[in-house]
């Protein structure tokens, strides 16, 4: 049986404002905590998607750790292409390979017995960690 | 419009089925010897989707319904979608995805009562996970049952053939008519089991025509 589970703990990276985390949300359906995020970020996609399978890794463990059952944790990582910047003052051409790609990672958690504001904490600092 | 309503609880496989499937039904044109237009509807709880784009990058047409369930909270958009889709693409399947906490006797209901169209329910388990869900949830997982013919058994390749014996028989004991077919969905579903599935929509749809 489900029991109520009602450990919040403490948010303590730089995107707390009153347990407002941007890009993220939270709502209940009957028992299951639905918390959604996204974020884009610039960097090298292949890092990303090994730290991102890594930090997935630690948030399960912390589900499980506070006696939360996982319905799923589903992340999508989307990348533009590589960017490349052409430009001339009418004396040459300047081509020019942009370093890095802006990498956008959507997450969603679906979850039973566990604290809304920690997970949010929790996909927050994920984010973060990324 | 024949119309198949995917269910099953969070995690276990629904999408991976759904690809298969319609995969399937695409390549039925060859046998029709006319196109076979196929439109999913894609239910999530979330506010964001992420299956909706793994289904479009395979190169189908879905309409979203996110934030809700179309057992519950959604009924009034999966009615108005429905309808939408049947006007504007009249496509000869449509398959819907439900939410892992839906009911989907209840999405058939709904779409009974306000469409007029009846929908054959496929339901996914995982096999692997089963028994803990039911300990956990046992009113949805088995509330999820009620209602469909064939349950597919995702999974099993991760558990050996005594536990499917008994996760098999905790299936048959909350829906007695059901047909147990384990799968692995990561693998290639058989023709045969996708066959059975479409031919059981079909025969709901020439029985009801």
């Amino acid at each position: 049986m489900i029991t109520k589970h009602d450990h919040a703990e403490s948010c303590n990276h730089h995107h707390h404002a009153g347990h407002h985390h941007h890009g993220i949300e939270s709502h209940m359906h009957d028992d299951a905590l639905v918390c959604s995020g996204n974020r884009d970020i610039i960097g090298d996609l292949e890092t990303i998607k090994q730290n991102l399978v890594g930090e997935i890794e630690i948030l399960t463990r912390w589900i499980e750790e506070m006696s939360g059952i996982i319905g799923h944790v589903k992340a999508l990582v989307e990348c533009d292409a590589p960017v490349t910047m052409i430009s001339t003052t009418g004396v040459d051409i300047t081509v020019k390979e942009m370093v890095g790609s802006t990498v956008q990672i959507s997450i969603v958690a679906i979850v039973f017995n566990t604290n809304a504001q920690s997970l949010e904490c929790r996909i927050a600092g994920l984010f973060d960690a990324l | 419009m024949k119309i198949l309503i995917l269910g099953g609880f969070l995690g276990s496989g629904k999408t991976s089925v759904l690809l298969q499937l319609a995969e399937y039904l695409v390549s039925l044109e060859k046998e029709y010897h006319s196109e076979v237009k196929v439109a999913i509807v894609e239910n999530e709880i979330g506010a964001i989707g992420i299956d909706d784009k793994v289904l479009k990058k395979a190169g189908f047409i879905v309409n979203n319904l996110f934030s809700g369930c179309a057992c519950c909270s959604l009924t009034g958009e999966l009615v108005a979608s429905i309808k939408k889709i049947q006007t504007e693409l009249d496509p000869q399947w449509l398959i819907i995805e439900a939410t892992g906490v839906a009911y989907p006797g209840s999405i058939r209901t709904v779409i009974l009562d306000e469409v007029g169209l009846d929908a054959t329910i496929l339901i996914i388990a995982d096999a692997k996970r089963w028994q803990r869900l039911v300990n956990a949830m046992e009113l949805l997982v088995s509330g999820q049952l009620e209602d469909t013919s064939i349950v597919l058994l995702n999974k099993v390749d991760l558990i050996s053939s005594a536990e499917l014996k008994q996760v098999e028989h905790s299936i048959l004991n909350y829906n007695q008519t059901a047909e147990v077919i384990p799968i692995s969905a990561k693998a290639v579903i058989p023709e045969d089991i996708l066959k059975k599935i479409v031919n059981q929509a079909e025969d709901l749809y020439d029985n009801k025509a």
